[in-house]
């Protein structure tokens, strides 16, 4: 239990309301609350989405389409299939909006899960049929060139995320894109790049600790 | 041959292939270490999505909620072993979800079985849990006493609880961190507030609980806290006010706070 008290919840915890609205703060919010969906909101919403609220359900999809849709057509690269992928992650987060536990984490770490996972499990079902030298290259020119301007077509409230994952150094980067943006492996990444398997873990690993480091586990709510 | 531990990294990134995938959720339902890696970082890549955030279609959004029109939800004790049903490069990934089968979501969940109340139940006892945070342990104990206690003996709670607009809101008892929880019912005019956590207070004092709108709060009721339990019938004003907060005041009540809260949440908008 000991280790319970470090996790993101609890620092989540403390930008709850602690004082009433009479006692507003300096930036006119009340009781410290932002106005935009937090995370405790979109908790709310997702216990009623679990209820069988389709009401519910549209205030889940106009906080989180932008984040879904954006990581499925980055993992995809394919509009039409990024469109059908997305509608499955909704069904699905519907279907299991019962099993959310919000002691697991937030409610856009949960759906991302389910959106990262379905991107990818289509794409290497696809690849199954298709030439993997094609995928090769299309990562090759992922990784010279396409990548800052591919991620440059999200909006403002990214600019921290991408400015922190540009300013890891280049080879935690490109295991990064290659692993989480592009659907691969470890395996297969460590045979594109040429380098032994656990490089590419130790990459990987160091990449993700030094983001956490950056950037908290406080995704905000409203992408 | 690998270190389970250090799998947790392409774990999360999706970069282990199935049978490794496997294997560390394996690893993963024994070791409190890695889960609690595991939340944190997916709270990382979360973020790195919205990096990529991209506008869908507005076609998507009708396409969306016209198949969730269309799909029934499954009973919330199936739910719970469901999140992945369809994955195919993990098909036991639901260990993952299931790892820690204490936590207060999971037993009032397997609790509702038939239809909307329970699941609203367990609604309230999802959001009491969230809303105490880092003292999880105490979280789920109060929690399942909430949903149980709601479900044995307030009837005007369960009546509430039914409403097709019901709204729950949870705070935290600053004095003993534990959980209120306000719920109501635009509907049906009606909003009763929730606590295990409210102790008992010494002679000449009581609890009064107040809304608030833009000036000053406005006494919503008067009560004791006595036992282990605490449910209050509030005013419908509840349901337009901004928040509603708890203070201690000398017996008999004040017309305005003399103390600072020891409870407050805001209240929903619809
Ligand atoms: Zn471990």
């Amino acid at each position: 239990m000991a280790t319970m008290t470090t996790l993101p919840v609890r620092r989540y915890h403390q930008r709850l309301p602690w004082s009433l609205p009479w006692q507003r703060d300096a930036h006119g919010t009340v009781g410290g609350m932002r106005q935009h969906a937090t995370r405790h909101e979109l908790a709310e919403v997702m216990a009623r989405v679990a209820a069988g609220e389709q009401a519910a359900f549209a205030h889940f999809y106009d906080a989180t389409s932008r984040s879904v849709f954006g990581i499925v057509l980055r993992v995809l690269r394919d509009r039409a299939q990024a469109e059908e992928v997305t509608q499955e992650v909704y069904v699905e987060a519907w279907r299991a909006a019962g099993s959310f536990d919000p002691l697991l984490g937030s409610p856009s770490a949960w759906l991302n899960t389910i959106a990262h996972r379905r991107a990818v499990d289509r794409v290497r079902s696809a690849e199954r049929s298709v030439a993997r030298d094609q995928r090769h290259f299309e990562a090759a020119e992922t990784l010279h060139g396409a990548d800052t301007a591919d991620l440059v077509v999200a909006a403002d409230e990214g600019q921290r995320i991408r400015a922190a994952v540009e300013g890891l150094p280049e080879a935690q980067q490109t295991a990064l894109r290659l692993a989480y943006f592009e659907g691969r492996t470890y395996r297969e990444v460590a045979e594109f790049l040429e380098v032994p398997l656990g490089t590419v873990k130790t990459r990987i690993r160091d990449a993700l600790q030094r983001l956490k480091k950056q950037l908290g586990g406080q995704p905000d709510e409203r992408s | 041959m690998n270190d389970p531990d250090a799998q947790v990294y392409p774990y999360v990134v999706a970069a282990l292939p199935p049978d490794e995938a496997a294997d560390f959720q394996t690893h993963l339902a024994e070791c409190a270490q890695c889960r609690a890696e595991v939340k944190e970082l997916r709270e990382v890549t979360a973020q790195l999505s919205q990096s990529v955030a991209t506008e869908p279609p507005p076609a998507l959004r009708d396409a969306v909620l016209a198949a969730i029109a269309r799909t029934p939800q499954p009973p919330l004790s199936n739910a719970q072993s469901r999140p992945d049903d369809v994955s195919t490069a993990s098909p036991r990934r639901d260990r993952e979800v299931t790892a820690e089968p204490t936590t207060a979501t999971v037993v009032s969940l397997h609790r509702s079985r038939s239809g909307r109340l329970p699941a609203l139940l367990a609604a309230a006892a999802v959001l009491a849990a969230l809303a105490l945070g880092g003292w999880a342990f105490q979280a789920r104990q109060e929690a399942q006493q909430t949903a149980q206690e709601v479900t044995a003996n307030t009837q005007r709670l369960t009546e509430l609880l039914s409403a097709s607009d019901v709204r729950v809101v949870s705070g935290q008892v600053t004095t003993t961190g534990g959980t209120g929880t306000v719920v109501m019912s635009p509907s049906r005019k009606r909003a009763v507030f929730v606590s295990t956590a409210l102790p008992e207070l010494p002679e000449g004092k009581i609890y009064e609980a107040w809304t608030t709108t833009d000036r000053e709060p406005v006494p919503a009721a008067i009560f004791s806290a006595g036992e282990a339990k605490t449910a209050v019938s509030l005013p419908a004003a509840v349901i337009d006010a901004q928040s509603v907060g708890v203070t201690v005041e000398p017996a008999g009540g004040s017309p305005a706070p003399t103390s600072k809260p020891i409870f407050t949440v805001r209240v929903p908008r619809a």
